[in-house]
């Protein structure tokens, strides 16, 4: 949000330096200085973008002395209130004309302002969440609760102990797994996407693979380990077996949900227009099935890693897994506590990843704009 | 009306008579090329049918168990999944804080957390009927949540023009509008529970059929062939809670898009 604003400003900046002169002695500088403190808190990377932009500015402007830029921008990138030195207003003033350019600098603060308290509580609010309930873990009011030993339920400083104890393991193994589940993921989603579209194109006959595609998908995955075993070995190619299978079910029925979710009156439109069956699937099928299929993907992908490392609890001595599965076996509890801490990190990441898809498919859809709203 | 229902099921006979026939070639081919651990691999169909037919009674009776136990988890986890999509629809601020939570949930392995269940209530089936919940209410709580948000801007606007209370839009706009969502996230769910329920099976109980697979396996090649039959009906385990889920949906749901009674199709 906030990256194209500055760079743009610091592009316009310079082409504009010649007029600033005249204006800069204006008495301008005071709310532009709130302006850009505001704009440099707002994000940690908009943070290093606000400091070399004043850096830059004085420098444009030749300040005297190079040590005094530097010690602006730290403040107007650091200081949360709007006090800045004396020997930044010539930074911050040279700033307010580069952003004078683009927008009108009252009416950005509000923006920013609000924009900062949305990121703040979409990460601050879960993240307190979390470190309360591991305060009362660690605590050991579970226990006392649940009547647990310690080890049974090993407390949060032990995992943290054991997974700092084992990065590199934990680093390597999470690698692999997400590669096995990465692999059966892809050959997954295109698998039950085809089946869905076959389905969408030839309900009589496609509806047939899809209760296929969904009856794969039933077959629990713990008795498709030791097949796939069987077939294709115990290198990576039989735990992406598994997980492409885990995958497919969900993807086929979201997609053939989403493929058959174009609304009537839009369809009729289409066979008004003279538009055959190729184009219609296109320009209206495909799209509107967006939604109902990135909503299954989401469910795909954590089965598919969920999937992948269940079936390295059989037959595997790599992975995820294979590690958690052993350190349970060898009464390392703390350890597997890590290695599932460690598979949540990277189920969150890939669903993060997902999200980041959604936004960027479906900004255009009526549906989705109303969810963000 | 009989000739559409033909019309419906002769699709998937054929789909089905093609993957038996492709079953059986597969292991002919299997065995004439002598492939090593072939009647593991693939043993012949009608060997399967026979040891299915031979111990039909004691499948039955483990199958039952399973499908029992993953049923009352599968019930205990809809509730929960239903309950969170509310809570998160009601505030945004439960979703902000619960969203990252229920994923993360989601990505803990089910396997791993069994024998922790297992030590806490060192009961098999409250692990197993946990471990089934817990499973499926992902599923349910995201499609719910999805249906919760689906409602027009334009009915929203209408009930706040009327003056209703939160209640009231929740009773008359937002739940029905939740229902079909809510049914594709249980359809999701169910085969799911019913996985759920053999994992912990598999981790040590003393029924259901996840217990006689494993057996099965351990037993080697003279047990493939039941080893197949467990697995067929895990897998058919998996489809019925489907399709009894699917066969409520259309029961309960009668105007739904997503009920495929009405556009007289199959699968849905």
């Amino acid at each position: 949000m906030s990256m194209p604003y500055s760079t743009s400003s610091a592009r316009s900046g310079k082409e504009a330096s010649g007029k600033v002169e005249a204006e800069r002695a204006s008495g301008v500088s005071e709310h532009v200085a709130v302006l850009v403190t505001v704009e440099a808190t707002a994000e940690g990377a908009l943070k290093g973008d606000g400091e070399a932009g004043a850096a830059d500015a004085a420098r444009q402007y030749g300040a005297a002395d190079p040590t005094a830029e530097a010690e602006a921008g730290v403040e107007l990138g650091a200081a949360a209130g709007a006090e800045v030195g004396a020997e930044a207003s010539d930074a911050s003033a040279a700033a307010d004309d580069r952003n004078r350019t683009r927008t009108s600098p009252k009416a950005a603060p509000a923006e920013k302002g609000r924009f900062m308290q949305q990121g703040t509580a979409a990460w601050a609010l879960p993240l307190g969440a979390g470190l309360a309930l591991a305060a009362i873990w660690q605590a050991g009011l579970i226990h006392a609760v649940l009547g647990l030993a310690a080890y049974q339920l090993p407390l949060p400083s032990a995992i943290f102990r054991a997974a700092a104890d084992n990065a590199g393991l934990l680093f390597r193994s999470a690698g692999y797994t997400l590669l096995e589940a990465a692999a059966g993921i892809a050959a997954g989603t295109l698998l039950g996407w085809l089946a869905a579209a076959m389905a969408a194109a030839m309900p009589r006959w496609g509806s047939g693979a899809l209760l296929l595609a969904a009856s794969l998908g039933a077959v629990p995955i713990v008795a498709l380990a030791p097949i796939m075993n069987l077939w294709l070995g115990d290198g990576l190619a039989s735990r992406a077996a598994v997980a492409a299978a885990a995958t497919l079910a969900p993807m086929a029925i979201g997609s053939y949900r989403g493929l058959t979710s174009a609304d009537s009156a839009s369809m009729d439109l289409m066979n008004v227009l003279g538009a055959g069956a190729v184009p219609a699937f296109f320009k209206l099928r495909l799209p509107s099935s967006l939604p109902a299929m990135l909503t299954a993907f989401k469910i795909s992908t954590a089965g598919g890693l969920i999937a992948a490392m269940v079936s390295e609890f059989f037959y595997s001595s790599r992975g995820l897994g294979y590690l958690l599965s052993n350190s349970v076996k060898i009464a390392r509890m703390p350890l597997g506590w890590a290695c599932i801490g460690a598979a949540a990190a990277a189920g969150i990441g890939m669903y993060m990843l997902v999200q980041a898809a959604e936004r960027r498919l479906l900004l255009w859809h009526p549906e989705f704009r109303r969810r963000l709203s | 009306m009989k000739a559409a229902a033909a019309a419906r099921i002769m699709p998937a006979l054929v789909w089905a008579a093609a993957a038996l026939a492709l079953w059986q070639s597969g292991a002919w081919l299997l065995q004439q090329r002598g492939v090593a651990l072939a009647s593991s691999k693939l043993p012949y169909p009608y060997l399967v049918a026979v040891a299915l037919f031979r111990n039909a009674g004691s499948l039955l009776a483990e199958a039952a168990v399973t499908l029992l136990n993953a049923c009352e988890g599968f019930l205990l986890g809809a509730a929960a999944g239903v309950a969170l999509a509310l809570f998160m629809s009601l505030s945004a601020t439960m979703e902000r804080i619960a969203a990252p939570y229920a994923v993360a949930s989601q990505m803990v392995p089910i396997l791993g957390l069994a024998p922790i269940v297992y030590a806490i209530f060192r009961d098999e089936n409250t692990a197993r009927v946990l471990i089934a919940g817990y499973i499926s209410f992902f599923p349910v709580a995201l499609h719910t949540l999805r249906g919760l948000q689906s409602v027009r801007q334009e009915d929203r606007d209408l009930l706040h023009v009327l003056a209703c209370g939160r209640a009231a839009s929740y009773r008359v706009l937002r739940l029905p509008a939740a229902l079909p969502g809510m049914f594709t996230g249980l359809k999701a769910a169910a085969p799911l529970a019913v996985t759920g329920a053999i994992l912990v099976e598999l981790m040590g109980a003393q029924r259901g059929i996840g217990v006689l697979m494993l057996r099965h396996l351990y037993y080697g090649p003279t047990h493939a062939a039941l080893f197949w039959c467990t697995v067929l009906l895990a897998a058919a385990l998996g489809i019925a809670a489907y399709g009894i889920t699917a066969a409520l949906e259309n029961t309960l749901l009668p105007w739904s898009r997503t009920s495929g009674r009405r556009q007289g199709r199959g699968l849905r």
